[in-house]
């Protein structure tokens, strides 16, 4: 019985142990890796068109980026509408290596790494005869991209380490030192070069194909060359005022301009109204009366620029699904679509635009009456800021003390409505209801034709003088919105004042202002003091208005035309070396 | 084939009985008594004839009718050392002797050994099933704070059914967020936290926490946070005993939260609307226009200015908790049984508003439970063992998120978003009455009433089978032994709601239209309840299958003990589509004892996990351990006479944690597709899809590995009624995974988990416990017992910081940072002056009376360097304070249970009052205000950033957390026992009535608010309140 028991405990082992088949996979089968997505095999590409397709969403995107607010309300340009929002620590000189709201460091050299697998990989596929040129063309557009990023590093940081084509592996040591900025403005521009000839070409009839729109196209490259080359001609990277510098630049400049010339590409100032954003009656009380129509014209045409996804005007689009987020986040509160009303305009903006007759309101002869402050201003006013009285979606905006746009006013809260008595309407379309917010195309413009115009006034008027070529380029912004031309006679530093004006009134928000304040040097004169907003006072069924100080700045010229190199960096990197003074 | 074997066995079983028929019928009567007197319950056993036996009465006396052949009895008695007394004239007069150096006490390890207490060098609590019966807790691991050492606990809700409490062995010893939860063995099967929960505390026989590395290195990559072992009760041979109990409870909340009337919110409303320059009157004139203020106060209309307490019109004061048990048990030689049926019912809180409706909406859990464990040794040498058991839990709750947006109503009340003010419970005409403010929630009454239920079953179903076979015939003392155990969970869902989705929930509830002087429906012309619709969702299976199969030896060559273990062991979980992961391995055991003085053991685990590369799957997990029982050394004896027993031990071993909170396959990488990859291209942006490269995969990632020292000392003294136990342990937890947090940006690519962080814990416990049994009538005891942990990150790879307050490294896990409140502005001087934030601007918005950051770094402002350690939400100290006596047929006990050193943040609720339609609450009262001044102990309320903790932290400050200590009144009981000459009258075997309670109420408590310090982690927690439980049982002996 003993023996007998204790093999039938046995053989019950063996069976466990044999029953023990190999039913579990040693490893995650179901995984895409590396060999799936840069597939021999593939003749369309599929994976690796798709991957770099995710590299294009390295793209800035303008609209409400930094932590919900705008680039532009960290500049003397506007505010954000809650005192906590840390976008203007950059006005408030609250930045610093651990504190550093719009710091795209790790993104771009995300993009950068994304390029890099892309090119050392791509050559692994062969695709198929009738995708000829493709991936000549996708190499050139990842390069492109990556000469972007570091475009994007090097306006915030200065010099940063250029990596190459090096994909970094986990185990690899990464003390990497920065390269000058001339070292990365080199590079950058020498990436562009080679990337041309295999971008994106325009047809004989000088536009893209409909589909290909939002790609990195010849004339992307070139415009961002613009303005990389206007960057480094700049007073804060040309020290010694190196006039052949200038000369490149207004050189990048104009040979866009001159392809449109030639017809070979059909970029120009979009001059037609492709939507009706205002009836000459909303605008009562805001264009001049005599003039009412044509004024209401100017201002459509130019907030159409930003609400088609697509016109002649843009040549570098950041692309997005139409979406709400643009109203949402900066609709003016009183609405009951519920907007969040973010960013709020300064005085110091609003005082820029001209009158129509071209003199500033402080300007004698201007016209300018204070208790009508709005009345008969340059077009593009109504079109970038929302001021008290101007209409929107189903009335006038109230902006005054008590008004629905501004319940408790000013100086009574910090978050929940305007600051300086000023919403944003430069991107916002009326799509949707009074009660309810759309879908709507909202397109950032990376870069738009304008801007090669102002780029080329700016940078010939340095290294030639105001000439002839200098008031065209500035005159034709001037004549899409109906205002008159620049007077005659203007010496360099008078032209160099309405350059500046002009990029200021025509690029408001656009994430032009924050860049130009620093490269120009002034954001010490312009950020060191105090904001300014408006305040409307009812007076029966008047409104008093009266400027008044609503944030204090502070702008350290020691440091902070440079960003201090992140923290994190700083400690991991142990090449890396801090910009001056942080 | 299950049910085959289980017939089989009950045939084997009922054999048995028939078998014992018939023998020689001597009769034997006697006392049993020890030096203080006659000895009730002590058992009495013919020797060889297991099942012959009877229990002394209330007098030691026991009368028994022999049917064996040797003449012999065996006297056994818990405490006592086993007697065998030949059977000579009657009546015997039997003295037995205390066991006063533990002799007989067995204690449980791991893969189902045990070892006398005397030999054990490891660190060991444990706890008995009947000491868990004194605690009503529906939960079984409710039971054991304050009664373990080592053991630490926090039962965060008291919801019927989720109640069970959260709790780590010595401590945390990782701040990975994978898992810090100790392996949790119930009778060979491998238990998750919330199956544990759902055990029945009455099928408990004994629960064991191993705490050091000798006791868990069996268990290898799994043994780092400790072990909590539970074995099951199991059938001794005898008559079989029937047990019947039955409880009923009554279940209230611990602490419910207090909100201010509506007058006194209005008040605050009103003076925080003053304070922001804003006009009162013409922004809420139904509160502030003319003397309607004053309604609320006199409350004189309460349809137009109603005052409404939702707590009182929604809750019970009492909810009933039902536990009925059922046991047999019994057995022969050949074939012991217990077998156990167990029901269990939660009631809860709110009003049964849902009666009329044919439903319940209430929370509710009812749980069905069974169990049948089953020893038969068919031969001298085989032992076979067979579990079966199984619990189906039905759990209800209110379908009332989707109307409330997302919340639950108990959550509404907590956060005070349930306005008293703003709309009565019913219209004068008997509407039900609601609002459509935003700021407020919809009624709550009609929710519960029309919104539905959400109920889910969980049914889970184990069973284990296991040989034992003893091979003394190859060599003395060999046995073999294999076992297989599988669990089977599987759960589903069904809901009963009304047609409609998500805040359009087609509940009819009226709002009252003061222009019209009329009642609408809040959703415009919806006159009627919307129908009802039934959903369904089958939840996850989740089977676990274990196989383990062991040679073990014990012998002893004279003053020489010896044994030894190899066992393999192969754990398999498989839930849904995911690939099953697999924990394979092996473990020896092998000790050495001379003479029960010198003690030396040694284990290992070498085991491995497939979450992990082939190559790093497997490792040796070793632990040794010795041991000194000083107090046999004859020096000792003969000098120290009040000492019965001295023993001083130490251990030191590895063990790992494969918990990385990682699913399988922990090393591979996929690249994805997905949202937020995509670009848009075309004059129409169409989207095209995107492709990303994951996070890097590190191929080398692992388990923790943990070192882990134990010292300890055991004494026994004063004849055995002084029992004192001293652990002080060390653990160093190495390889924690986490992500690096110095790799530069200019690496480009997210990167994967590394084995990096280093975390020490030391701490100690202590354990004291003095019994005494003055004569046959009293006895008592009274046991104290403290637990320390204290833990320190080592090394995390974070980037150095500029100054040492904002590392994480040096703090313990779980580290909060905040800023330093230093109480509230007095002056306009400090206003102007003091170091503030940069975005702060006095009397715009900071104002007097708002918190005061203190400025660390002295630097002149208020910044993210000034953004130090706070504190922890884990307590570094258990304690619990035991005592209890019995007196004839009674016992009285009481336990109180206490943790220390560590910090709650409290704001839940307590910031309602900023929004206006929601609630404030009594704390808000002590507001600064230019009066109250330095006696403010809450800021000033129109509303500076600085006084509330803000989105993202950027606010938060240490005013907003306060200190969690706590002492409870954990449990009582009193019983009393019938004595046996009355229990016999009515033909029964015992019969006991009982009361005992649970969470009896907080002694002491730090908090300024009316939160329960266990509940309490975050804003978000603490739902449904801890309960108070006071239960009435009846048990009876058949």
């Amino acid at each position: 019985m003993k023996k007998y028991s204790f093999i039938i405990w046995i053989v019950a082992l063996l069976f466990l142990m044999a029953s023990c088949k190999k039913m579990v996979e040693s490893g995650p089968l179901e995984f895409t890796n590396e060999d799936n997505v840069f597939d021999p095999q593939d003749s369309v590409g599929l994976f690796t068109e798709q991957f770099l397709n995710n590299i294009y969403a390295g793209l800035p995107k303008g609209f409400n980026r930094v932590n919900g607010n705008i680039l532009d309300a960290g500049s003397d340009d506007a505010l954000p509408n809650s005192t906590l929002d840390n976008v203007q620590y950059y006005s408030t000189g609250a930045i610093n290596a651990s504190v550093l709201p719009d710091n795209s460091w790790d993104a771009n050299y995300a993009g950068i790494r994304k390029v890099n697998i892309f090119l050392s990989k791509i050559d692994r596929i062969t695709l198929k005869a009738s995708l000829k040129g493709y991936k000549e063309r996708w190499k050139a557009e990842a390069r492109a991209l990556r000469a972007m990023f570091y475009f994007e590093l090097v306006k915030r940081w200065g010099g940063v380490p250029l990596i190459g084509d090096k994909v970094y592996g986990i185990d690899d040591d990464i003390a990497i030192a920065r390269n000058t900025y001339a070292e990365c403005v080199n590079y950058i521009n020498a990436e562009f070069d080679a990337a041309i000839p295999n971008l994106l070409a325009p047809n004989a009839a000088g536009t893209f194909s409909s589909t290909f729109y939002g790609r990195f196209s010849r004339g992307a490259a070139m415009a961002v060359k613009s303005r990389l080359l206007l960057y480094a001609a700049s007073p804060l990277n040309n020290a010694t005022n190196d006039v052949s510098k200038w000369q490149v630049a207004a050189k990048a400049a104009k040979d866009i301009m001159d392809s449109v010339d030639a017809g070979k590409f059909t970029y120009a100032l979009h001059n037609t109204v492709s939507t009706t954003h205002y009836t000459a009656a909303n605008l009562t009380g805001v264009a001049p009366i005599t003039n009412s129509a044509a004024y209401t014209t100017s201002v459509n045409k130019f907030l159409s620029i930003f609400s088609t996804a697509s016109n002649n005007e843009i040549i570098l689009p950041a692309m997005a699904a139409a979406n709400t987020s643009v109203e949402s986040s900066n609709d003016p509160i009183g609405y009951a679509r519920g907007g969040d009303g973010k960013t709020n305009p300064t005085q110091e903006l609003v005082n820029e635009y001209e009158m129509t007759n071209g003199k500033m309101i402080s300007e004698t002869g201007s016209t300018y009456v204070s208790s009508t402050p709005y009345y008969n201003r340059d077009p593009r006013l109504p079109a970038t800021v929302m001021f008290n009285g101007l209409y929107w979606l189903t009335r006038t905006v109230q902006t005054y003390d008590g008004g629905l746009d501004r319940p408790f006013g000013f100086g009574r809260v910090n978050n929940g409505e305007t600051r300086t008595g000023y919403y944003m309407r430069k991107f916002m379309t009326s799509n949707g209801s009074a009660t309810a917010f759309a879908n709507a195309n909202h397109v950032f413009p990376i870069i738009r034709y304008a801007e090669i115009l102002l780029n080329y006034a700016e940078a010939q008027n340095e290294a030639v003088g105001p000439d002839a070529s200098v008031y065209a380029a500035i005159n034709a912004i001037r004549t899409r919105v109906g205002m008159p031309n620049l007077p005659a006679g203007l010496n360099q530093a008078a032209m160099r004042t309405k350059i500046r004006h002009e990029r200021r009134v025509e690029m408001a928000f656009e994430e032009q202002r924050f860049w130009d304040i620093r490269r120009w040097k002034i954001a010490e004169n312009v950020l060191n003091g105090t904001l300014h907003g408006i305040q409307g006072t009812l007076n029966g069924t008047a409104i008093n208005f009266q400027e008044v100080e609503v944030a204090p700045t502070k702008f350290d010229a020691a440091k902070m035309y440079w960003y201090p190199i992140p923290f994190k960096e700083m400690v991991s990197n142990s090449l890396m070396r801090q910009n001056p003074n942080w | 084939m299950k049910r085959y074997i289980y017939n089989l066995v009950w045939l084997l079983v009922i054999t048995s009985f028939y078998q014992a028929m018939g023998q020689t019928n001597t009769i034997v009567t006697g006392t049993v008594s020890d030096k203080s007197g006659p000895i009730p319950g002590v058992s009495v056993i013919e020797k060889d004839m297991a099942n012959n036996g009877v229990s002394t009465d209330d007098n030691g006396k026991f009368t028994l009718k022999l049917r064996g052949s040797s003449g012999i009895l065996v006297i056994k008695m818990v405490g006592f050392l086993t007697k065998e007394v030949k059977v000579s004239a009657t009546p015997l007069q039997i003295i037995i002797e205390e066991d006063t150096k533990g002799l007989e006490e067995i204690v449980v390890l791991g893969f189902g050994q045990k070892t006398k207490k005397i030999t054990n060098t490891g660190a060991i609590s444990a706890i008995t099933g009947a000491e868990i019966r004194q605690s009503p807790s529906a939960s079984l691991q409710n039971s054991l704070a304050g009664r373990l050492p080592g053991f630490f606990s926090q039962q965060r809700s008291g919801q019927p059914g989720k109640d069970g409490a959260s709790f780590q062995i010595r401590g945390v010893s990782t701040y990975a967020s994978g898992g810090t939860s100790p392996l949790i063995i119930v009778d060979d099967i491998e238990f998750t936290l919330d199956q544990v929960n759902q055990l029945d505390p009455n099928e408990v026989e004994s629960v064991t926490i191993l705490k050091d590395a000798s006791t868990t290195a069996v268990y290898g990559v799994r043994g780092a946070n400790g072990v909590l072992i539970v074995r099951t009760r199991r059938g001794e041979a005898g008559k079989p005993t029937l047990t019947f109990r039955n409880e009923t409870g009554l279940q209230m909340p611990t602490r419910r939260p207090e909100m201010n009337d509506g007058y006194n919110t209005l008040q605050l409303l009103r003076e925080r609307l003053v304070g922001q320059f804003v006009d009162p009157t013409s922004s809420y004139p139904q509160y502030f226009s003319g003397n309607n203020l004053d309604h609320y106060r006199l409350n004189d209309d309460p349809y137009n200015y109603p005052n409404v307490n939702w707590w009182d019109e929604v809750m019970k004061d009492v909810s009933i908790q039902n536990r009925i048990n059922f046991d047999v048990s019994g057995g022969s030689k050949i074939a012991k049984y217990f077998v156990s049926l167990g029901y269990l019912a939660q009631g809860g809180l709110f009003k049964d508003f849902s009666k009329d409706q044919g439903y319940e909406t209430n929370y509710t859990y009812n749980r069905y439970n069974f169990r049948s464990n089953v020893d038969i040794d068919p031969t001298k040498d085989l032992h076979i063992r067979l579990d079966l058991s199984g619990r189906f839990g039905i759990t209800n709750e209110p379908y009332d998120k989707a109307w409330n947006n997302g919340g639950t109503i108990f959550q509404y009340l907590w956060n005070g978003e349930l306005s008293s003010f703003l709309y009565p419970v019913y219209w004068p005409n008997g509407l039900i009455a609601t609002s459509t403010s935003t700021a407020t929630k919809p009624n709550p009454v009609a929710n519960l009433k029309y919104a539905g239920y959400t109920r889910s079953y969980g049914n889970n179903l184990n069973f284990v089978a296991q040989a034992n076979q003893k091979l003394d015939f190859i060599t003395k003392g060999l046995g073999a032994n294999a076992l297989v155990s599988f669990a089977s969970d599987y759960g589903f869902t069904r809901t009963l709601r009304r047609s409609g989705s998500g805040t359009n929930l087609e509940i009819l509830a009226y709002v009252y239209n003061a222009n019209t002087k009329s009642y609408n429906p809040w959703k415009t012309d919806m006159y009627r309840m919307g129908t009802l619709v039934r959903e369904g969702s089958s939840g996850g299976t989740n089977k676990l299958l274990n196989v383990q199969a062991n040679l073990n030896y014990n012998r002893s060559f004279g003053n020489h003990n010896i044994s030894a273990l190899a066992l393999v062991n192969q754990t398999t979980t498989a839930i849904n589509a995911l690939e099953p992961s697999n924990i394979r391995g092996f473990t020896t055991k092998a000790g050495y004892n001379y003479k029960q003085k010198y003690l030396v053991d040694f284990s290992a685990g070498y085991n491995g996990s497939d979450k992990f590369q082939s190559s790093k799957r497997y490792q040796f997990f070793p632990a040794g351990s010795i041991g000194w029982n000083i107090s046999e050394e004859p020096f000792f004896k003969n000098s120290v006479k009040f000492v019965d027993a001295l023993k001083i031990r130490a251990s030191y071993g590895l063990v790992g944690n494969d918990a990385i909170g990682t699913s399988t396959f922990a090393y591979g990488k996929t690249y994805s597709t997905g949202s937020g990859r995509a670009y848009e291209f075309g004059e129409t942006p169409t989207s095209n899809a995107g492709l990303i490269e994951p996070t890097l995969s590190n191929y080398d990632i692992t388990w923790e590995v943990q070192q882990d020292g134990n010292v300890g000392v055991d004494l026994k003294m004063l004849k055995g009624k002084l029992n004192f136990v001293v652990d002080y342990f060390y653990k160093k937890r190495k390889n924690i995974v986490s992500a690096p947090g110095t790799l530069p940006g200019s690496f480009g690519a997210s990167v994967p988990l590394y084995n990096l962080g280093i975390v020490k814990n030391t701490g100690y416990e202590l354990d004291l416990t003095y019994r005494d049994r003055i004569n046959s009538d009293f006895s008592f005891f009274t046991n104290a017992n403290i637990s320390f942990a204290k833990n320190e990150v080592v090394y995390r790879d974070e980037p150095a910081t500029l100054y040492p307050w904002l590392s994480s490294t040096g703090k313990p896990v779980g580290a909060q940072f905040g800023y330093t409140s230093d109480g509230f502005y007095q002056n306009l001087a400090d206003l102007y002056t003091a170091p503030k934030l940069t975005t702060s601007i006095p009397l715009g918005n900071l104002q007097l009376g708002s918190i005061k950051f203190t400025d660390l770094n002295g630097d002149g402002i208020i910044d993210q360097n000034d953004f130090g350690y706070l504190g922890t939400n884990s307590p570094k100290y258990t304690t619990g304070l035991s005592f209890g006596f019995s007196y004839k047929g009674f016992d009285i006990s009481t336990l109180f249970q206490g943790a220390f050193d560590y910090i709650i943040r409290f704001d839940r609720g307590i910031l309602a009052y900023s929004r206006p339609d929601r609630q404030s609450v009594p704390y808000n009262l002590g507001r600064w205000t230019p009066i109250t001044g330095e006696n403010a102990v809450f800021p000033e309320i129109s509303g500076s950033p600085n006084n509330t903790p803000g989105t993202n932290n950027v606010n938060l400050s240490s005013y907003w957390f306060a200190s969690g200590d706590y002492i409870r009144w954990k449990n009582f009981e009193l019983g009393y026992r019938f004595p046996q000459q009355f229990v016999k009258k009515l033909h029964l075997n015992n019969l006991r009535l009982y009361a005992n309670g649970y969470n009896m109420g907080l002694v002491y408590t730090a908090l300024p608010v009316f939160i329960d310090p266990e509940s309490a982690v975050s804003a978000s927690a603490g739902e449904y309140p801890q309960q108070r439980i006071i239960n009435f049982g009846i048990q009876i002996g058949l």
